[in-house]
């Protein structure tokens, strides 16, 4: 009876070290970069954004906030209108004549404004979504001085990256570039409402 | 076009060991390129062999030879062409696919006349017989010589000491050079129990065996032993395997079983034999220990079974071919332990020829078996073929309609059958893309096991997509699965309820899912492999399929249970290390999930992460969940979620068959297995997907065919069956199976 206990232990050990060994090897791991928006995931859906700065080009920066909405995932104001974006879609609700001109010439314009307003809803969205097909791209370096991350959030174009500081993981600023906008912004950092 | 598709699986196997040696073993390319190469010309020369052109006879190294130099000069032509046709300015694909047109008849003329040329047919005819004075005896000892003259006379003398008077011993000469011949026929001409086979010159101890046989066959011998002149095989033992006859067809006098000894060998000639009994074992399945041994004892209808000219090993290969052949054709089979010295006197025969001949002969005879198989399951193939047939053709007709959902769809050229990608399919392929990572708050991959996922990786490794590597996947797995229901079931009912199993499991309505990039038809391969290795006593296969089905679904561990319903059964009849191996499977399932629980606590820092996801997913488990799962039913409608009506149907559907299936005769333990799948899903507090995860509930299946007993019932379910079963398809992207 000895004898068979001991066999019967040691395959299911070998059974056991096989199967292991089988996920060890065959599948694979995450990258540093898939980990790290991981953990972003995280700490953006615990904060929120409210306040940015949007700089298009060598222009002069635009100050807009940012809200939660019911049904939406953000609402974006700015002084020429207001931008809501629910899912994959994004709707401007209020434009001003001039808006209406710089859109037609620029037609991604709202997506931009959308993705530099710093809502933590749409980089939750875009991080998670990216994160499923494909791998994601973490630079490290350094933003007004203090070390910072640089994460890709779409790295196709348009390409849209978010630059989070090193010790809170909080975006602290955003970089938007098409074939027809180049824009960055300048995020602010609430504690209380925000999107 | 045999060689053709030959050719088509020869690139499929290069692209796999290329692509598993570069990828998993980190070997270097050019080596994984060469290893590649290498085992494809195998693979390809063993079909050849046995399939494209049948040929049988002549040396396998030879041949094999040959047909790798026609391989080397088909590659060369191809080279060739390719290089013309690039600069000349076709593009590389193309330019590829004309140069294997214009190299495919150089190799395929080359492998006809050349490297499977016929060989003229071996005639048996001895040169003269001095036969033994008895006729119509009970046992026939063959003793193939050369050069053995000190040890003839000796070994007889032993013999006749220990047979018994209707037993004779036959020395069969290969025209020693030492005079081994003359000295047997002056022993021969004194004593009438001795007969004398000379033949002409050295070639072989299979041939010099077959001849034998078919002699003592002729003169009308009940029994045939054979064993070696050079006393590592003991004559004294040669009583005891005739007795053994008595309840065997086939008796193998075995150096590793309890209790045999093989004493005087080398390091390297240990090792050689041991390894090559364990890898004739492994590669053949065949439940004999010495498997290369050559005392044994053949019961005269074992050996009529058999068709001698097809035997085509000469050297020890012919220990191997005869038994398997034997077994083959369901001889019970015996071994007893005996004590082998290696020779005492004289040179031994094994050269390195001999041995490569054996290793090339094991998998030839492992090939020729899986296409005799083939070939006797070719009407399980053609209803998987038309039950496929209707999955596909409902599948890519919705996706020409774009229906329903017309923004979802891809171009049908650039990617058809991509439906068969949807739901489940796209998480798999993330975690075959990616591994296990856990995302906070959302919906995570750790809820999908991962034997599948690693399945994919490899094949997309070889260049498929992740969506062609699923369908191929699950197609083929479910092919092999049907064959494997089917011999399992065969052992559980009468033949007609079986084949009836086999159809309904092809033409079940929610089988579209077996189709899909899902684990269900990987799994439900593994777990009728599991249970047909189980009856069949292969206790280390059962352990593989057992492992390979956890680690692909957790319902994969709920069938330890009629493995060891079977081990249980069949206790008293098995030896020591198989009732180790026995229990060893019946524990390899949960090794397998607790190999996931500790891979998950190493990767995502959480061994319970498939719960916690399947969280996120809607799913958790409660001592209540069953009530949960019926209130949500209940407000099914109100919550827009009739759908739920399909799950719940096909659960009552599932257990009913069940049932059924018990009234079929099919074990208890299986039936026990099958009602945890259907039912226990139910405590996580849904009915959702319990469709699907009933797939894997076999017995279902039998109760169906058991329903479907009187023809014309039959006729209509079968027609019914097919007509859900594209409905299913057609709707897979309405609701998630």
């Amino acid at each position: 009876v000895t004898r068979i206990l001991v066999r019967a232990l040691l395959g299911t050990a070998v059974a056991f070290v096989a199967a292991f060994g089988f996920l060890q090897f065959g599948l694979a791991r995450p990258s540093s970069g898939d980990r790290f928006a991981a953990r972003m995931v995280a700490v953006l859906a615990k904060t929120h954004g409210k306040r940015a700065e949007i700089t298009f080009g060598s222009g002069e920066p635009i100050a807009v906030h940012c809200t939660g909405r019911r049904h939406a995932v953000s609402a974006v104001q700015t002084a020429a209108g207001e931008i809501v974006a629910s899912g994959v879609h994004i709707v401007v609700v209020r434009e001003s004549a001039a808006r209406v001109v710089e859109a037609l010439k620029v037609p991604d314009l709202a997506a931009a404004e959308l993705d530099l307003a710093g809502s933590h809803a749409v980089y939750t969205r875009e991080l998670g979504s990216t994160l499923e097909r494909k791998s994601i791209i973490v630079r490290q370096g350094r933003y007004a001085g203090r070390a910072a991350y640089v994460i890709v959030l779409r790295p196709a174009r348009p390409r849209v990256e978010i630059v989070v500081s090193a010790r809170t993981l909080r975006p602290v600023a955003a970089r938007y570039r098409s074939a027809d906008l180049v824009a960055r912004s300048k995020l602010g950092l609430e504690g209380r409402g925000g999107c | 076009v045999r060689f053709a598709l030959v050719g088509g699986l020869g690139y499929g196997v290069n692209l796999a060991v290329y692509g598993g040696l570069t990828r998993f073993a980190g070997v270097d390319y050019a080596l994984a390129a060469t290893a590649a190469f290498t085992v494809a010309v195998v693979n390809n020369y063993l079909w050849n062999r046995t399939w494209t052109f049948r040929v049988f006879r002549g040396s396998p190294l030879g041949q094999g030879t040959r047909f790798l130099v026609v391989s080397l000069a088909g590659l060369a032509v191809d080279l060739v062409v390719l290089r013309l046709l690039v600069r000349s300015g076709v593009a590389a694909t193309p330019a590829q696919a004309v140069a294997v047109v214009v190299a495919m008849p150089v190799t395929f003329l080359g492998s006809k006349l050349w490297s499977f040329r016929p060989e003229p047919t071996f005639t048996a005819e001895p040169v003269y017989v001095i036969p033994p004075d008895l006729t119509s005896p009970r046992a026939v000892v063959c003793l193939p010589t050369y050069d053995e003259r000190e040890n003839l006379e000796p070994m007889i003398r032993a013999l006749l000491s220990v047979l018994g008077p209707r037993d004779v011993v036959l020395v069969v000469d290969d025209d020693s050079p030492d005079g081994t011949g003359e000295l047997a026929d002056a022993i021969a001409l004194r004593s009438p129990s001795v007969g004398v086979m000379h033949r002409t010159g050295k070639s072989g101890l299979g041939r010099a065996y077959l001849d034998a046989f078919r002699y003592a066959l002729d003169i009308g011998a009940e029994l045939v032993v054979q064993m070696d002149c050079d006393f590592s095989h003991d004559p004294n033992d040669v009583p005891r395997l005739i007795n053994a006859a008595a309840d065997a067809d086939l008796v193998v006098g075995s150096r590793y079983v309890a209790g045999g000894r093989a004493d005087g060998l080398t390091a390297a000639r240990r090792v050689l034999s041991r390894g090559g009994c364990a890898y004739a074992r492994l590669v053949l399945g065949a439940p004999v220990r010495d498997l290369t041994g050559g005392f044994k004892c053949h019961r005269r209808a074992s050996i009529e079974r058999i068709d001698l000219d097809r035997i085509s090993s000469s050297g020890y290969g012919f220990q191997i071919e005869t038994s398997f052949r034997e077994l083959e054709q369901g001889a019970r089979v015996a071994e007893i332990p005996i004590h082998f010295r290696e020779r005492a006197e004289g040179a031994s025969k094994m050269t390195g020829a001999i041995a490569f001949e054996a290793l090339l002969k094991v998998l030839q005879l492992r090939v020729e078996s899986v296409a005799a198989r083939l070939a006797r399951y070719g009407w399980i193939v053609r209803w998987w073929a038309l039950s496929r047939g209707i999955v596909f053709v409902s599948v890519l007709a919705v996706q020409a309609l774009r229906w329903p959902r017309p923004s979802w769809y891809p171009p049908i050229m650039s990617r058809p059958l991509a439906l068969l990608g949807a739901w489940d399919g796209r998480w798999y392929s993330i975690v075959a893309n990616r591994g296990y990572l856990v995302v906070p708050g959302r919906q995570s991959d750790t809820a999908f096991f991962p034997f599948y996922a690693v399945v994919l990786r490899l094949l997309h490794d070889c260049g498929l997509s992740y969506l062609a590597a699923g369908v191929l996947i699950g197609n083929l797995s479910f092919l092999v699965a049907l064959a494997a229901l089917y011999e399992l079931t065969s052992s559980w009912t009468d033949g007609p309820t079986a084949r009836r199993t086999v159809v309904y499991t092809a033409l079940f309505p929610f089988g579209f899912v077996f189709s899909m990039v899902y684990p269900e038809a990987v799994v439900l391969a593994a777990v009728a492999l599991a249970g047909v290795f189980a009856v069949r006593n292969r206790w280390t296969a059962c352990a593989v399929a057992l492992i390979c089905a956890t680690l692909a679904r957790p319902e994969g561990v709920f069938f330890a249970l009629p493995v060891a319903a079977v081990a249980l059964s069949r206790w008293q009849s098995l030896d020591r290390r198989d009732r180790g191996r026995a229990l060893a499977a019946f524990a390899a399932g949960p090794a397998a999930l607790a190999a996931i629980l500790v891979y998950l606590r190493e990767v995502v820092g959480d061994p319970l992460a498939f719960e916690r996801a399947q969280r996120e997913w809607g799913r958790w488990s409660s001592p209540n969940g069953i009530v949960r799962a019926v209130h949500e039913l209940w407000l099914a409608v109100s919550d827009g979620r009739e759908w739920l009506y399909r799950d719940a149907a096909f659960c009552l559907i599932y257990l009913g068959c069940l049932t059924l299936a018990l009234r079929a005769g099919v074990p208890k333990s299986w039936l026990v297995a099958g009602a945890l799948i259907v039912l226990l899903p139910l405590w996580s507090g849904t009915f959702t997907s319990d469709a699907r995860f009933g797939l894997l509930a076999l017995p279902v299946y039998c109760g169906i065919a058991y329903l479907a007993r009187r023809p014309w019932l039959d006729r209509i379910m079968r027609v019914g069956s097919g007509a859900l079963l594209a409905a299913g398809s057609a709707t897979i992207l309405v609701h998630w199976p």
